[in-house]
């Protein structure tokens, strides 16, 4: 079972075209730049757009096809927008409570769990006018939630949120994925966002899918936009194998190399998905022994883009059986003489611990 | 003491004034909520066209429109004529077409402040009751009616004060039959023909407080809402 979406649909200036299947449980992020169509397609799959002609199957069910099109109202949506609409005459309680009273069906969640899940608890007698934006998209997202969907849409959720209220809103959008074990399309442009939650991503131009495939793949793929970008990175899944107490470092196994990250949260054993930002990679020929980097990685050189002739390249680099990307000066590039197939150390300034579960 | 000085068919104008602003406002309400929201929603070619007929009142002396619907009602006129066919009596000088001639003359102080409270609801307010599995009919009970609700007060009060306070179109349609057609304000116009000006008097005032009442009404509660938001 799975989740089957064929769109095609006029815009302005373009033929927004697609078609793709995801998986039941994944997160699917829609990557691409502002007007490329993305949120035009949530749309489309909500039942927002009257002039699209689709087909979505979702689990089994039928929503649109040539002969049916269920209204909005009767597809098992949750539709959270760039900018949350909370009904401004109900009370925050109320407007949580809007869609659940109107769900026949048997439910997962009741308000009291969904509240407290997203810690909304200390504002459910408040009116929404007297709530902050991370505060409001919070309870868009728990309003959705209690409609029990059977296909969660986000659209650009923490646009409108400060830094610290995104990664706050990130990291509970990844536990309700944990919780729900329901499918997410995710539209963003934003790679920090998808490297953070997406299983799958979806590149799309101009009404156009360009390319698609699980995310820690397409981060590396020299041939799309992500790769040459000042924020390239990478993401990388290890396994939790120690916890050096002194020092409060988690030791992670990757293939044969061990990767340490500050803090500890997680237990030993789970696998977890790391992010590498290009930019805090550097290389070296040798092992530098009189460093403070802690992870100093022994890579091969697989790919060297060089196409523009700028100031900074990316550089691809094999670990074990999973690669990374350094963004390094041309400089440096031909000073250490780097050719495919070269020996070398990364040094990894710094390394960000996403999720756990993966 | 004062109630001596009214005659029964002042207290009759009272009644028949208060039983025609009542039923026409309702009939207003319910005719002009899917007219107003129309409205405020479609992008057809045709809306200036209707609008400017619903405002058409606005302008027009009341003895004009009175005149035509004089002749339309009229045993002789288009649907007067239709109305004998079928068997009803001409509806001219009688009560019913005194409402359907005070409907025409209040409809734009109905129609258009609920157009105004319809049209900003937002889109998304719609969209996101339709993601929530509110049908449009209870999307429509739900967010927009308790969203446009000062807009309804207002219609509601416009409605009625308009009401109550027309002349000429009465004059025209209605005459000047006590206990059927005579309102309130034409009863004071026969006092002062007569020369009664302390039963004017009567009369005028409490017409003059009750709708300095009801605007009182309208703008203090407008008030109170745009302080809160």
């Amino acid at each position: 079972m799975s989740v089957d979406i064929k769109v095609k649909m006029s815009l302005e200036d373009f033929v927004l075209d697609v078609e793709f299947n995801a998986h039941e449980t994944a997160v699917t992020a829609i990557f691409g730049a502002s007007g490329c169509g993305k949120t035009t397609l949530l749309r489309v799959i909500a039942g927002l757009e009257k002039r699209a002609e689709c087909v979505i199957n979702i689990a089994g069910h039928c929503w649109q096809n040539q002969q049916q099109n269920k209204p909005t109202y009767q597809r098992e949506i949750g539709y959270v927008s760039q900018v949350p609409c909370l009904f401004p005459h109900l009370s925050v309680k109320q407007n949580i409570e809007y869609g659940y009273q109107r769900v026949k069906s048997q439910q997962k969640w009741i308000p009291g769990e969904v509240i407290e899940l997203l810690g909304v608890q200390h504002l459910i007698k408040r009116m929404p006018m007297q709530l902050s934006g991370g505060e409001k998209q919070r309870i868009s997202i728990a309003r959705a939630l209690l409609t029990n969907p059977k296909l969660l849409l986000m659209d650009e959720p923490l646009s409108a949120l400060d830094h610290q209220g995104k990664h706050e809103l990130l990291a509970l959008i990844a536990s309700i994925h944990d919780e729900l074990n329901l499918p997410i399309f995710y539209v963003s442009h934003s790679a920090d966002e998808v490297a953070a939650i997406a299983d799958h991503l979806i590149l799309m131009a101009d009404g156009q899918i360009i390319a698609s495939g699980a995310v820690n793949q397409m981060l590396i793929r020299s041939d799309l936009p992500m790769f040459h970008a000042d924020d390239a990175r990478s993401v990388i899944i290890a396994t939790v194998v120690d916890y050096e107490a002194d020092y409060q470092l988690t030791h992670l196994q990757l293939g044969d190399e061990q990767i340490r990250v500050a803090g500890q949260s997680i237990p030993i054993g789970e696998t977890v998905r790391l992010q590498i930002l290009a930019k805090d990679v550097s290389l070296s020929m040798s092992h530098v022994t009189n460093s403070s980097i802690l992870n100093i990685l022994p890579v091969i050189v697989e790919q060297i883009i060089d196409e523009q002739k700028a100031a900074w390249l990316t550089v691809k680099l094999k670990l074990g059986e999973s690669h990374i990307l350094a963004r390094i000066t041309r400089k440096s590039a031909d000073h250490l003489a780097l050719k495919p197939g070269c020996h070398c150390f990364a040094q990894v300034k710094s390394v960000a611990l996403l999720s756990s579960n993966v | 003491m004062l109630t001596e000085l009214l005659s029964e068919n002042d207290w009759l104008a009272f009644s028949v004034t208060l039983k025609l602003a009542s039923l026409s406002t309702f009939i207003l309400i319910v005719l002009g909520t899917p007219f107003a929201w129309w409205l405020s929603r479609t992008r057809s070619k045709i809306k200036p066209l209707i609008e400017a007929i619903i405002a058409l009142p606005i302008v027009l002396p009341p003895t004009v429109l009175g005149f035509y619907l004089l002749i339309l009602l009229s045993s002789q006129g288009g649907v007067g004529q239709v109305l004998s066919r079928l068997g009803v009596e001409s509806i001219a000088f009688t009560f019913t077409g005194l409402v359907i001639g005070s409907v025409l003359y209040s409809l734009p102080f109905v129609v258009q402040p609920l157009q105004t409270a319809f049209s900003s609801i937002s889109r998304q307010s719609l969209e996101t009751a339709a993601t929530l599995r509110a049908s449009p009919l209870d999307c429509f009970f739900s967010v927009v009616i308790p969203q446009a609700r000062m807009g309804f007060f207002t219609a509601i009060v416009l409605g009625f004060a308009h009401t109550v306070g027309e002349f000429g179109v009465v004059l025209m349609i209605g005459g000047n039959i006590p206990g059927e057609t005579q309102v309130l304000s034409i009863a004071i116009y026969e006092h002062v023909e007569a020369l009664e000006y302390t039963q004017a008097h009567l009369l005028s005032g409490s017409l003059l407080i009750v709708s300095f009442v009801m605007l009182l009404l309208i703008y203090a509660t407008n008030r109170r809402k745009s302080i809160l938001l």
